[in-house]
């Protein structure tokens, strides 16, 4: 295996580890609105409130690893998807601003506002993420200098929303699992239920997705032809997601939390095999496309950056476990937040 | 108005907004470590009310840094995909570090310090906000790593590629890292980023005092803010001196234009106040003669590069890089002497007696917040035109895809979204600061 492709796997590492760890937090956002009351929300910010800062740090380590690794794709993708880029970071200041006031907002109404701030956002964020890798299957209108061609409008098209509606759907399944982690138990019964519609509604997704591909993208499976045993990916995918479904049935949630982040870890290996080698697949003329080799920095730099992700991994697992031994358990009450501020 | 200005403006506004809050948490870090340190080794509970009070305006502080700062990343490939696909190579691998090796970790242990004062033994406590404050400085290395070498790039070659673009490849990592300005600038920034810090304790704690309340536990925390603020600014000015050499020695027109000195043939003089009428080429104001050339070869009659040895179009605006860079050193020598007048005064308690000194201290903390963005200011407007040092021109360095209507969409959106932010910031601090230092044993 050459060094590029090293890297590029070590790049869809990164990008599963932030789906996994923002991918909670950001899932309890985009199921808010289906929690009952008050209460519920309370908890619910509650239980992402020492992990949600730290799980975005793994955007800024993939933006950085992107820059590092492959600066030209770092550099066309996001100039590209401008507007949807921009909106995304509106999103995510307006998040973590959310997350942090809701904690701490007095009035009715500041709750709702922040409430409403905090869901919208987190869906947003989703959704953009979603679109943005729908268009990269698609295809988009890349130009021999890196520049995309067309506006704005060419990048809401039909598949990538629905890759997008896909991203929400998906995180949202992982956002309960956590959840049913962290929430009383009393709340468990009703998220249950939630859990097992949106897995249908996600697998009806994904294989009415699986079909348009096959049919309008065809070259998305040239990978899986030359070697087969990649189509046993998106099997056990399925897999996963019944063995999901089954271990939430038998209440032993931490393992299903584990299947979720399998499952999310299929998906985009799912996207990153039908892309492989390329990265940015242009639409206009396929000789302009960005792939592992012609966009990457000099092998120079790839094999330091190598030794830096291998001097920090183990730095990485012991802040994860050490936070999440930590803050473990279920919550009981609303704690962490102290409410005596409120009366200011 | 162009793509360019406009990314310009942009560019300007987001990270000078985002800048006001990493140097606050970088200082307040300090303390909270001191002040937790303190409490561990003495057992004296006033200390430890103290440092979870500054734990929750550190909370709001970092929030703010972080959701600000999400942005910077992003806006290289979005705004100045040019200069990224010029510099990926060399810089790419400093700021994934800055992610893998500091922020991580930094963020990682903040949620402990923050709701973990009940959940993890009162040393393991001690040890992360021990590590938030290294993770915070870490960070602030690798990035001033990135811009010193915008400023003196170092240990690269430039390399055509296939399809026949330029650009900057490592060829030495270690000569990159420490290139010859990124120590120096980094002990700047750091020494600036922690008096940022003690002044807010300052401020707050003298607010306290103007109005009798906490007034024992503020005393105590002006104490130790100041001792160790009258120590930092000791260090900054000696920084500054060095800082400014290295200015001389490689970024020679940036220097002259620091003074507004054009002429090659003369020493340079140190102004204390001053105009620069650019056409003109004449600096006019209050100076000590030839003392710019005592200062960077100790020898008053040495001459000095000036700004007419260069083309009109390399050069930066020198009026605005004069003003603000003497702006910072002024508020720097005001800094210094509050800091003198408080350590002075302990004995005869003038901080419990003044009034006025009271309300001094109380507005101090704009002082280093101002003086640190005039600082970057002219630091990076006196690299202009220059978006990597005599290698490559700001207005090459853009996305060469964007429309201004892209540009005014995302200016306005961040421009409403900074000042509810800034309102809510305010609000915020406002409130914690009402709630006040409680008991918490």
């Amino acid at each position: 295996m050459d060094i590029q492709t090293v890297y590029f796997l070590l790049i869809g590492a990164i990008i599963s580890a932030y789906a996994i760890l923002d991918g909670y937090d950001l899932g309890v956002g985009a199921i808010y609105p289906f929690l009952k009351d008050d209460k519920q929300r309370s908890i619910a910010i509650e239980a992402i409130a020492p992990f949600w800062d730290g799980n975005e740090v793994w955007i800024v380590i993939a933006g950085g690893g992107l820059i590092a690794g492959f600066p030209d794709v770092y550099a066309s993708v996001f100039s590209g998807f401008y507007v949807p880029v921009i909106l995304l970071l509106f999103c995510l200041i307006f998040r973590a601003i959310s997350i942090e006031n809701r904690g701490h907002a007095s009035s009715a109404n500041s709750v709702l506002f922040w409430d409403i701030a905090f869901s919208v956002s987190s869906i947003l964020i989703a959704f953009i993420f979603g679109l943005l890798v729908g268009n990269l299957m698609v295809g988009v209108p890349l130009l021999s200098n890196g520049n995309f061609e067309g506006g704005l409008l060419a990048l809401f098209r039909p598949y990538p929303v629905i890759v997008g509606v896909l991203t929400v759907v998906l995180l949202s399944i992982h956002g309960i699992i956590f959840l049913l982690i962290k929430v009383p138990k009393d709340m468990i019964s009703r998220l249950k239920k939630i859990h097992h519609r949106m897995l249908i509604v996600f697998s009806i997704l994904f294989a009415l997705l699986g079909g348009i591909t096959y049919k309008y993208i065809p070259s998305a499976f040239l990978n899986y032809y030359y070697s087969p045993v990649l189509f046993l990916v998106p099997l056990m995918l399925f897999l996963f997601l019944w063995l999901e479904l089954y271990s939430v049935k038998r209440s032993h949630y931490n393992i299903s939390l584990l299947h979720s982040s399998i499952t999310i870890c299929l998906v985009l290996m799912i996207f990153a095999a039908s892309l492989y080698p390329n990265i940015v697949v242009s639409s206009i003329d396929i000789e302009y496309s960005l792939n592992i080799y012609n966009a990457s920095s000099s092998l120079f730099t790839l094999k330091i950056l190598l030794i830096i992700t291998v001097l920090a991994i183990p730095s990485v697992f012991a802040y994860l476990i050490t936070r999440k031994k930590v803050f473990s358990g279920r919550i009981e009450s609303t704690h962490f937040y102290e409410k005596e501020d409120n009366s200011i | 108005m162009s793509v360019e200005l406009l990314s310009r403006i942009q560019f300007a506004m987001t990270i000078s907004f985002h800048y006001v809050f990493p140097p606050l948490s970088i200082g307040l870090g300090m303390l909270m470590f001191f002040f937790e340190l303190i409490y561990v080794r003495t057992n004296k509970v006033l200390y430890y009310n103290l440092a979870r009070f500054w734990s929750k305006i550190f909370a709001v502080i970092f929030g703010m840094g972080v959701a600000t700062g999400v942005v910077m990343e992003f806006q290289f490939g979005t705004n100045w995909a040019t200069y990224s696909r010029y510099i990926g190579d060399v810089m790419g691998s400093v700021l994934a570090a800055e992610g893998l090796l500091a922020f991580m970790v930094e963020a990682g242990f903040l949620s402990i310090v923050l709701l973990g004062w009940n959940r993890v033994s009162k040393k393991f406590h001690l040890f992360s906000t021990f590590l938030v404050w290294l993770g915070s400085m870490f960070s602030a290395l690798w990035i001033v790593i990135v811009n010193s070498w915008q400023q003196t790039p170092a240990g690269y070659h430039i390399v055509q590629r296939a399809d026949g673009t330029f650009r900057a490849e490592v060829l030495d990592y270690v000569k990159m890292i420490f290139n010859p300005s990124s120590m120096d600038r980094f002990l700047h920034v750091i020494l600036s980023s922690l008096l940022c810090g003690l002044f807010l304790v300052i401020s707050i704690h003298a607010y306290y005092i103007f109005k009798k309340k906490f007034v024992k536990s503020s005393l105590l925390a002006i104490k130790v803010a100041s001792i160790s603020g009258l120590v930092l600014i000791i260090l900054q000015v000696v920084s500054g001196h060095h800082s400014a050499l290295i200015v001389a020695e490689h970024q020679p027109e940036k220097l002259a234009s620091f003074e507004g000195h054009f002429d090659s043939n003369k020493p340079g003089n140190l102004y204390l106040l001053g105009w620069v009428n650019q056409d003109e080429k004449v600096t006019t104001g209050l100076y000590i003669p030839k003392f710019l050339s005592f200062m960077i070869s100790a020898d008053p009659n040495m001459k000095v590069k000036g700004l007419n040895d260069y083309p009109e179009e390399d050069l930066p605006p020198v009026n605005v890089v004069f003003q603000t860079y003497h702006t910072m050193v002024a508020l720097g020598m005001a800094m210094l002497g509050v800091l003198g007048l408080l350590v002075f005064s302990f004995k005869r308690r003038w901080l419990l007696k003044n009034r006025w000194f009271q309300l001094v201290c109380c507005g101090s903390v704009l002082m280093p917040i101002l003086a640190v963005q005039l600082g970057w200011f002219s630091a990076e407007i006196g690299r202009q035109p220059w978006i990597v040092y005599h290698l490559m021109r700001t207005k090459d360095g853009i996305s060469t895809n964007l429309t201004t209507y892209d540009l005014w969409f995302s200016i306005i959106g961040f421009g409403v979204i900074y000042i509810f932010l800034t309102g809510l910031f305010v609000f915020t601090i406002r409130r914690q600061v009402m709630v006040g230092i409680k008991k918490y044993k």
